[in-house]
């Protein structure tokens, strides 16, 4: 470790506050933007857009151990998760549990 | 479970947040800080400083960012950067969120504080919901969603260090594989409105392609061009 013991606390504590700013300047714009404009739907598009590429990138080009795995055994991951969810009127807790679990099977039987 | 059913009215809602947090969003939740705990303390830090983070930044991807650039060595003004600059997403995501739990009575300091429970789930969730829930009992679901999400984060942080390199291979892949399998469920469980699957659609797109050329900058980016693209399709169909 290169940080003093000390300094690791307070850059932990920096990293929150930091990421705070974010949140907070969010609250007073969101106190001086009107709901019904296009700006605001502008920027719920954005939100939207961001966490929807944030995802598909994890499984069409993911890092770390995921990257192990193929990218047509992610899909069908993904398949049998969406199929299970459907199947059982929205259980997201069976369709998190079999779609992930599918991964780690499919990767054993090839 | 079933996230499209209407609430009974009289439900607490407080307490309607707190229970729909235990289950597929604590499950997936909690899976994604154990790996975060084994990870920091694997890369020497303390459980203290482990919570500690949990607590304070409260964003898995700023929490990984540091706990992987301060192992490596990064000088502190760099580590402090990164992690503050993954964050931005909190930006639109409070500000869409905000001014659906608003009213007239309360206090804003209300709102500072309650903003430091965001994170991508409970917006995902929220946004979901909100449409079904009366506007007065929205910050009281928020509030009871985000603590419990929180306190779990705080749990699995620790359980995580605790189990540290004990977690075999195909467990360990299940684990990381359900945080997108999850967002990809409770995004696409009410697709009825148009823009909103332009967005997803685009963003789908825009995220991976930006993230090929110009990888620091994919999420913020895609978001914004993914973003813009559906904005100006929808209302050019509207």
């Amino acid at each position: 470790m290169t940080a003093q013991s000390w300094s690791l606390p307070l850059l932990v504590l920096a990293c929150g506050a930091g990421t705070y700013v974010w949140r907070g300047i969010g609250v007073w714009v969101a106190g001086r933007i009107d709901v019904t404009s296009a700006w605001f739907q502008w920027l719920t598009c954005i939100a939207y857009a961001m966490i929807a590429g944030l995802v598909s990138r994890v499984v069409l080009m993911p890092v770390g151990d995921l990257e192990q795995t193929t990218l047509l055994h992610r899909l069908f991951g993904v398949a049998i998760a969406v199929i299970a969810f459907r199947l059982t009127r929205k259980n997201q807790l069976v369709g998190v549990l079999l779609g992930s679990a599918a991964l780690p099977l499919l990767g054993l039987l090839h | 479970m079933d996230s499209t059913q209407p609430l009974p009215e009289e439900r607490d809602p407080w307490r309607m947040g707190v229970s729909e947090a235990f289950g597929a969003p604590a499950l997936v939740l909690g899976i994604g800080y154990i790996g975060y705990g084994s990870l920091a303390q694997s890369h020497g830090f303390s459980a203290l400083d482990a919570a500690l983070a949990t607590l304070s930044i409260w964003a898995l991807p700023g929490q990984l960012i540091l706990v992987e650039m301060q192992a490596g060595g990064a000088p502190f003004l760099a580590i402090l950067l990164a992690v503050v600059f993954s964050a931005s997403r909190f930006l639109p995501m409070t500000v869409t969120l905000l001014p659906q739990m608003r009213s007239e009575a309360r206090p804003a300091w209300r709102y500072y504080v309650a903003s430091q429970l965001l994170s991508m789930t409970s917006w995902a969730v929220s946004m979901q919901r909100f449409p079904r829930l009366p506007p007065a009992s929205r910050l009281a679901y928020f509030t009871g969603f985000g603590i419990t999400m929180w306190l779990c984060a705080l749990g699995c942080t620790l359980a995580g260090y605790l189990l540290a390199g004990t977690l075999p291979a195909p467990l360990r892949l299940a684990f990381i594989f359900a945080n997108p399998i999850y967002f990809i469920l409770i995004l696409t469980a009410d697709l009825r409105n148009r823009m909103g699957v332009l967005a997803l659609a685009c963003g789908a797109i825009a995220g991976p392609a930006l993230h090929a050329v110009w990888p620091s900058w994919s999420i913020v980016g895609g978001g914004l061009i993914g973003g813009s693209v559906a904005f100006l399709l929808a209302r050019r169909l509207a």
